[in-house]
């Protein structure tokens, strides 16, 4: 026998596992605050994942916050670097820490590691990308080949950088690597490690604990070197010389990122570095023009970039807020000022802009006059209308005489239709039904001599011999004749005259056998299979007809 | 989870049962390594250490259903010491023409105290590496093997370099089992208490 530990192949010393159940009795002990316990626990607060960037004198890694228990990005700096630059790094956090805006990189915890290394977190973009990235791959976002989508990012870089203006201090690296997005439409202004604050800001426009803050980066002087990016740092920033940054420095950069928005491309040709600074102090950039066609750039846009990069800083827009306005104004159908628009474009931008009121109105205008076209041309109608109804009440009066002589031809042919069917009822001894159709044959037209033919012939097979000679003669006297000898009508008459004594005064009925006697004496070749099949098949059927 | 257990017969109520052969089974098998780590840790030589845990459980047995089994903690643990103790001097006792054992029990048994505490680390050992031993299925070996060095002291970059893990990884894995078996070493405390 064995002991459990030694058994298995995971074999925790005797002091952990002791360890261990001290541990789940302490448990025992908190209850069910185990977050609490976590953190009360918990030493190392960030665990390091993997790298995310690197760039500068400082890198960018995917940190695990136990603390927080999600993920963020640690900046630290990448080797051992001089207290000026750690103290740079650090001003940089605390700057950035200092500019809480949505639009700007938020910093969540600055602090120094277990190795003395400084550190600052800050929000971790999951899918980020940086615009850079954005445009280069821009045919696989179908949202951003939409200028007005490229331009909602550019508003947004626009309120970032306004802010930070607003709290005295201007970006100076602005690029399109510097800009941070995602899916959501996030855009956030990274990387102020060259921010600065105004020369001669008036502090006394930021109120209580902003202007404490501010304090931080008053003394910075700006160093005799180049900083910023070619194409994207305005020519003030490309000179060796010590010169004055404001604002408008920030603007020339906004400028050249709404020049890469709307062409894809740097303003700059690549190449020297040294070329670039000069073609930037020179104001040698590619004129937005040459793309305008493959791009479908406005001209009005055009415009607006070329002023937000003018050489001199004098000629550029005043402030941040003014360079937003008009590209809004562009948006929202207005004429921008870089345009110097006359009447003809501020017309019709104001129909572009008033589109949808414009179009209703002359849609309105359209139906008012169709409406009362069509009601003109009705009111003719009903006037040619009146003439034509009255010469059609003429003709349907005509009409309406034919149609009753008509009617009375219908009877007739009515008349005779019944009459046939009536027959046809009659040889397939359907007495009664024959009887019924002679009489409604006899209604339609008294005078169907058929018609009366038959009835005739039915009566003297009910034996109503008085009524059979009336039918006969009535249909002599309409001009039936019968289409051979034996249908005539008057060749009867013999016959009805014989049978009439037979009938026996008691029953009004000839009797069977007085009748059965009578019809064996008739020559059968002249009459007589006819009135055979009369007097004999179902001859009752028949006797109680009126 | 405690409302669940507390809810139902532990292990040690149903043994009382001399007719409950699984549950039986069970508690011999749950016991039996910890009864063997006192009974070794007292000073007999493996060999007989073996028989003589078979001897404890028969008595053990015997006695379970006058047990008078309550709630009040590390009661059915002194109980089933008590046997082992009294068991292994027993077995000294019997040996006792061997000098060394006198020797022993001159040193040991007059200590109580000692033994107590040997009692009481052991059986924190025991409940740890059973509770271990119920959820290692649970996770996949390597995390285990991981997390187990990390127990044992071994410095996280090594663990993280050996097992080529991130070590924010590894902490995240290390809370995951060390909750997981604190709560099992809670349940089998109880349940075997």
């Amino acid at each position: 026998m064995n002991s459990t530990s030694d058994k298995s192949h995971f074999s925790l010393f005797d002091s952990s596992l002791e360890n261990l159940f001290d541990m789940a009795e302490s448990m025992d002990k908190e209850g069910a605050s185990t977050i609490l316990s976590e953190l009360a626990s918990e030493h190392q607060r960030y665990w390091i994942s993997n790298k995310i960037a690197e760039g500068g004198s400082k890198k960018v890694v995917k940190v695990k916050d136990s603390a927080t228990n999600r993920h963020v990005a640690m900046a630290v700096l990448k080797d051992n670097e001089s207290e000026e630059a750690i103290e740079e790094f650090l001003r940089e956090a605390r700057l950035t820490a200092f500019l809480q805006h949505p639009n700007i990189m938020p910093v969540y915890d600055i602090g120094v590691n277990s190795i003395n290394q400084p550190y600052f977190t800050m929000k971790l973009i999951k899918g980020g990308f940086n615009l850079a990235t954005l445009i280069r791959s821009a045919h696989k976002f179908d949202e951003y080949k939409t200028l007005s989508a490229r331009l909602e990012i550019f508003l947004k870089i626009c309120d970032g950088v306004a802010f930070a203006h607003s709290r005295g201090i201007i970006h100076l690296d602005l690029k399109p690597e510097n800009i941070q997005l995602d899916d959501f439409g996030q855009v956030l202004v990274c990387d102020w490690g060259l921010a600065r604050f105004i020369k001669g800001f008036d502090t006394e426009k930021l109120t209580g604990t902003d202007k404490i803050h501010s304090m931080d980066f008053l003394n910075i002087t700006v160093k005799g070197v180049v900083q910023g990016t070619p194409g994207f740092m305005a020519p003030e920033q490309a000179s060796t010389k010590k010169t004055e940054k404001n604002e408008r420095t920030d603007i020339y950069s906004l400028g050249a990122l709404l020049y890469y928005l709307l062409s894809f491309k740097s303003p700059l040709k690549s190449g020297k570095i040294s070329q670039m600074l000069s073609d930037t102090l020179n104001g040698n950039t590619i004129p937005l023009k040459k793309w305008q066609k493959r791009m479908q750039i406005p001209d009005p846009l055009i415009k607006v970039c070329q002023k937000a990069m003018r050489l001199s800083p004098d000629k550029r827009y005043d402030s941040v807020v003014q360079l937003q306005k008009e590209v809004r104004a562009y948006m929202d159908g207005y004429a921008t000022s870089a345009e110097h628009a006359g009447f003809v474009t501020q017309f019709s931008l104001f129909y572009l802009r008033n589109k949808l009121i414009f179009n209703l109105i002359v849609f309105s205008f359209l139906a008012i006059i169709s409406v009362v076209g069509v009601s003109i041309k009705q009111m003719k109608d009903s006037e040619q209308k009146a003439l034509k109804s009255e010469q059609e009440a003429l003709l349907s009066l005509k009409k309406l005489r034919l149609e009753r002589i008509e009617k009375k031809e219908i009877g007739v042919i009515a008349s005779e239709k019944l009459c046939s069917e009536a027959i046809t009822a009659y040889y397939g001894y359907n007495y009664r039904v024959a009887y019924e159709k002679l009489n409604k044959s006899l209604q339609l037209n008294p005078e169907n001599g058929r018609t009366l033919f038959y009835l005739g012939w039915l009566s003297i097979t009910a034996q109503k011999f008085d009524e059979a000679r009336t039918y006969f003669r009535l249909s002599l006297e309409n001009g039936y004749s019968g289409k051979n000898t034996s249908m005539r009508s008057d060749k009867f008459m013999p016959v009805i005259d014989e049978l009439e004594p037979l009938i026996n005064p008691k029953t009004r009925r000839i009797d069977e056998k007085v009748l059965n006697e009578y019809i064996s004496k008739l020559p059968k070749n002249k009459y007589v299979v006819l009135i055979k099949h009369l007097l004999y098949r179902h001859r009752n059927d028949l006797l109680d007809i009126k | 989870m405690m409302k669940e257990i507390q809810t139902r017969k532990t292990l040690l109520e149903r043994v009382k049962d001399p007719h409950d052969d699984l549950s039986w089974d069970e508690f011999y098998n749950y016991y039996k390594d910890y009864v063997f780590i006192i009974v070794v840790n007292m000073g007999v030589d493996e060999h007989s250490a073996k028989d003589l845990v078979q001897e404890i459980f028969v008595k053990a047995w015997k006695a379970l259903p006058d047990f008078d089994y309550s709630s009040s903690k590390g009661r059915f643990r002194s109980w089933i010491s008590t046997i082992t103790k009294n068991s292994v001097r027993t077995k000294f006792r019997d040996n006792s023409r061997r000098p060394q054992t006198d020797e022993l029990e001159d040193n040991f048994f007059s200590d109580n105290k000692a033994i107590d505490e040997i009692v009481e680390v052991e059986w924190k050992k025991f409940v740890a590496s059973k509770a271990l031993e119920n959820i290692k299925d649970e996770f996949s070996e390597k995390n285990l093997s991981a997390f187990i060095e990390l127990m044992n002291g071994t410095d996280i970059k090594k663990v993280s370099q050996k097992y080529e893990l991130q070590e924010s990884t590894l902490y995240v894995y290390r809370t995951r089992i060390q909750k997981r078996l604190c709560r099992e070493i809670k349940r089998l405390n109880y349940e075997l208490n």
